[in-house]
């Protein structure tokens, strides 16, 4: 496994830590701000977001823990 | 060129084109999604669409069969969408490993068979608790209610969705850097695969996708279909 300076990974942490507070802000009803469930909403309106954010959440289960393997673990 | 320069230019095409890609796909699904709710009213039912309920007892569809169709319309179009993708990235972006395509529509067809049981289970568990809480389970509704009950959508300022853009698109440019290469930057899968390293990171990094796929694919249909 690569190994990287912690400030990478502690930037990925910053990255979702930001993605968290707009959430807990959202969650607690100050004005203006959508949750990230409204975010979806909208763009699950159409047919073509719906299917691009199935796709994508389908190539991140794909990428995360399938990529790799054989399928049924085929040799 | 040099070689380095080549395989620079290379890392640049294969890390930056799917994450544009992606981020405009998904930013194109969003503004679509608040042009359209963002229209007055009157603007809002079109030639071909009915402006109100049709008549009673024409039109009448269960709310699962509404829901099923749904979901089947979404998984069907979304996995055709990323056989797409991916196809178009082997072909004329990189052609990675030898396995890569195969794996794809096996892999991704595997893990739908494998949340497929999941979600029926927790459907039908959660049906279950919101009986046992008293609330009255989904009664059929007319197909054409759907589309009024989006309608009812909370409308926030465009700069709260602004900020979650802008969000979405620090992730992907992030992302975008470490595919490419940038010293110093891991990528989200060198992230996962350090929180994967232990049975408990795998076993809630997968139950976390699963919920993620449940409450965005499925309960947000229970949700909208109920009265």
């Amino acid at each position: 496994m690569a190994r990287y300076p912690l400030i990478g990974y502690l930037a990925w942490t910053a990255l979702f830590g930001a993605v968290f507070a707009l959430e807990g802000l959202a969650l607690a009803g100050v004005t203006g701000v959508p949750a990230l469930r409204d975010v979806f909403r909208v763009i699950m309106r159409s047919p073509a977001g719906r299917w691009a954010l199935f796709a994508l959440w389908l190539w991140a289960g794909w990428h995360f823990f399938i990529r790799g393997w054989h399928f049924l673990l085929r040799a | 060129m040099g070689p380095l320069t080549v395989l620079a230019a290379s890392a640049d095409r294969q890390a930056l084109v799917p994450m544009a890609a992606g981020y405009l796909i998904l930013m194109s699904a969003l503004a679509l999604g608040l042009r359209h709710l963002y229209r007055p009213p009157a603007a809002q039912a079109g030639p071909g669409q009915p402006p109100g309920p049709s008549p009673a007892g024409s039109q009448r569809r269960s709310g699962r069969a509404a829901q099923a169709r749904q979901v089947t319309g979404t998984v069907v179009g979304g996995y055709l969408l990323l056989m797409a993708v991916v196809v178009a990235y082997y072909y004329a972006v990189a052609r990675v490993g030898p396995g890569f395509l195969q794996s794809a529509v096996t892999g991704t067809a595997l893990l739908i068979g494998l949340a497929v049981p999941v979600f029926v289970a927790a459907s039908w568990l959660a049906g279950r608790l919101r009986r046992g809480g008293g609330t009255p389970s989904h009664p059929p509704v007319r197909d054409d209610l759907i589309p009024a009950r989006e309608a009812n959508l909370a409308r926030h300022p465009l700069i709260g969705y602004l900020a979650w853009a802008v969000l979405f698109g620090a992730v992907f440019a992030w992302e975008g850097l470490a595919l490419a290469g940038v010293t110093g930057v891991p990528a989200l899968s060198d992230v996962v695969r350090v929180i994967m390293r232990y049975p408990v990171g795998r076993w809630a990094l997968f139950a976390l996708w699963l919920w993620v796929g449940w409450h965005l694919f499925i309960r947000r249909w229970l949700f909208l279909l109920r009265t």
